[in-house]
């Protein structure tokens, strides 16, 4: 009861989400490419490529020696004659031979970059060879696979990940993933305050129970809102067929019924009973629904396999760093919002009385 | 009164007045045939029937089964008046009066079910090849049907009598229940045999059918105290 009232764990919860909040904004991406052109070219003939980069430092002091590779399966194929136009922009020259057209896995180019502050970026499957029907064996054009000679792998300061489809969006992660987080955290505390309601019969627990109903709807609806926008954002639409957002509109549902069925009971010994009743049965049934379905089915989410951007999703160390953070952050912060709304709930007991 | 004696007698008082007051049965059994009416006409007129998917014809008839087995459970508690529940209540354990409500409501949708079969074969048609999958699917659906919506009713009976509430409460938890059903019933139609989903399916759909007694025997009594 008491820690309702201290102050520490609010402190927290807000210095948390303050570094969060200035992190997540202020740590730019890692470099990548985000464009080439031409898109596909023809062999025996010299072909210069103009390769856009995001967020990468070709014109900075310490950049080193700057390298373009064109990747088909494992060969690592140079590219020549680099000519740096500004901090994002380069143009290289390359060329296949007829000769070694057939000796390919995959016609489909990967394009990958390296200098001393970026580290090593790439585009996947960015540029097609079109094969020649014939093979030209006087063609003079002929691709080398040069020494791949890096200083760093990785990029030289604190970034984010680059990923194709997601991209500046990544930020959400920090915002939309612990959305459930909390809303998983309160139901649950819900489901144990009712439980304790239905065995001791002290009343505090019913509107502990109500309470964090509340305020798992409020961080329900703003999952679902932060969520709406990305999945626009990286999917194309607001609304996909997805096992966890049908999940998630099901759970909201759900609790929005229970603010419907005590609404509709005046006796409040019978309210709170018949409440905690409902609450109990519906969150075990909705957790055997939450906890099974997305694994029977493909998810467009992370983990559950299908999108290849998701599919090594890893949380990269510079992603730790606020996300678990944020976390926590955003847990405090919903128990705060929970207390609020608990002791605002006691007053106008207190009032009625 | 042990339980199984006192289950016994409220199943059979319930099931003597179901009987007596034929209007009830009648107003379902009615109930039951204008939905699959309205249904057939919908596709009759748009010329569709031959080619109704596997998919959306156990979508359909789980459906209208749903919605009568809502109507025909929401009885089940606001049938009794105010002060029997009194009376009940010196007689019997609460365990034995939602057991009792229970059995009850999973004889009547279990019947309620194959009626709605015989009806939508006649009228519709009837894909299915695999009977065996297709009995075993509506006896699930309608233990899991009739199990949820005793425990809602017992809950909307205490919150004044609302069908409407029974809805509210009951329709999102019914969704995973639905989800096993319309996979099952269109794997019954596609193909004959048990395949490896169909018997994770089954063991699904069993899973959801033991939580959820369970919980209402559990819960029943605090539900049902005044």
């Amino acid at each position: 009861m008491n820690w309702l009232y201290t102050k520490w764990w609010k402190w927290l919860s807000a210095v948390l989400l303050f570094y969060v909040v200035i992190g997540s904004y202020m740590v730019p991406l890692s470099p990548g490419i985000s464009k080439i052109g031409p898109l596909s070219f023809s062999p025996d003939s010299i072909y210069t490529f103009t390769i856009s980069g995001y967020h990468t430092h070709f014109k900075d002091p310490g950049v080193g020696k700057i390298q373009f590779w064109f990747k088909s399966g494992n060969d690592y194929f140079q590219a020549k004659d680099l000519n740096i136009l500004s901090a994002n922009t380069g143009e290289v020259k390359f060329g296949i031979g007829s000769n070694q057209q057939d000796s390919l896995k995959t016609n489909n180019f990967d394009i990958i970059g390296n200098d001393d502050i970026d580290g090593t970026f790439a585009l996947r499957e960015g540029v097609t060879l079109i094969k020649a029907s014939k093979v030209d064996s006087s063609s003079t054009v002929n691709a080398t696979t040069g020494p791949v000679e890096v200083v760093h792998n990785k990029h030289q300061f604190l970034a984010f990940p680059y990923r194709e489809i997601l991209y500046e969006s990544i930020r959400n992660t920090f915002f939309h993933v612990p959305m459930w987080f909390v809303m998983t955290a309160l139901v649950f505390f819900s489901l144990v305050c009712s439980v304790i309601y239905l065995t001791k019969g002290n009343s505090l627990y019913d509107v502990f129970a109500h309470q964090s109903i509340v305020a798992a709807l409020l961080f329900g609806i703003c999952g679902l809102a932060t969520g709406m926008v990305w999945a626009k954002n990286t999917w194309g639409h607001y609304w996909v067929n997805d096992p966890k957002l049908n999940g998630a509109a099901v759970g909201v549902m759900i609790y929005f019924a229970y603010l419907v069925l005590r609404g509709s009971i005046t006796d409040e010994i019978k309210r709170a009973r018949i409440a905690a009743a409902y609450n109990i049965f519906s969150l075990v049934i909705f957790a055997l629904f939450i906890y099974i379905i997305p694994r029977l089915t493909d998810s467009l989410h992370p983990g559950n396999g299908g999108n290849p951007a998701f599919s090594k999703y890893d949380l990269d160390s510079s992603l730790r760093m606020f996300f678990y953070p944020a976390s926590i952050g955003w847990i405090l912060l919903g128990f705060w919002i929970f207390s609020i709304l608990t002791r605002l709930e006691l007053i106008k007991q207190k009032q009625e009385l | 009164m042990n339980l199984f004696s006192s289950v016994k007698s409220i199943l059979v008082k319930d099931l003597i007045i179901e009987f007596r007051n034929r209007y009830v049965l009648g107003g379902i059994l009615l109930y039951v045939f204008s939905s699959v009416l309205v249904i057939y006409f919908a596709l009759q007129y748009n010329n569709s029937i031959q080619e109704l998917s596997p998919v959306v014809w156990s979508v359909l008839f789980w459906l209208i089964i749903l919605f009568s087995s809502v109507n025909a459970i929401a009885n089940s508690f606001f049938r009794e008046p105010e002060g029997r529940f009194f009376y009940y209540y010196w007689l019997i354990s609460p365990q034995a009066l939602i057991l009792a409500k229970l059995c009850y409501n999973f004889i009547f949708t279990l019947g309620l079910s194959l009626l709605t079969f015989g009806i939508f074969s006649l009228m519709v048609n009837d894909p299915v090849v695999n009977y065996p999958v297709f009995l075993i699917t509506i006896v699930l659906g309608g233990t899991g049907y009739s199990f949820l919506f005793t425990t809602m009713s017992a809950i909307a009976s205490r919150a004044g009598n609302n069908a409407t509430l029974m809805a509210v409460l009951g329709f999102p938890l019914v969704i995973p229940l639905i989800i096993f059903l319309t996979k099952l019933s269109a794997a019954a139609i596609a193909s004959p045999g048990f395949t490896e989903e169909t018997v994770k399916n089954i063991w699904m759909l069993l899973a959801f059918n033991i939580v959820q007694p369970t919980l209402a025997l559990i819960l029943f009594p605090y539900i049902w105290r005044d």
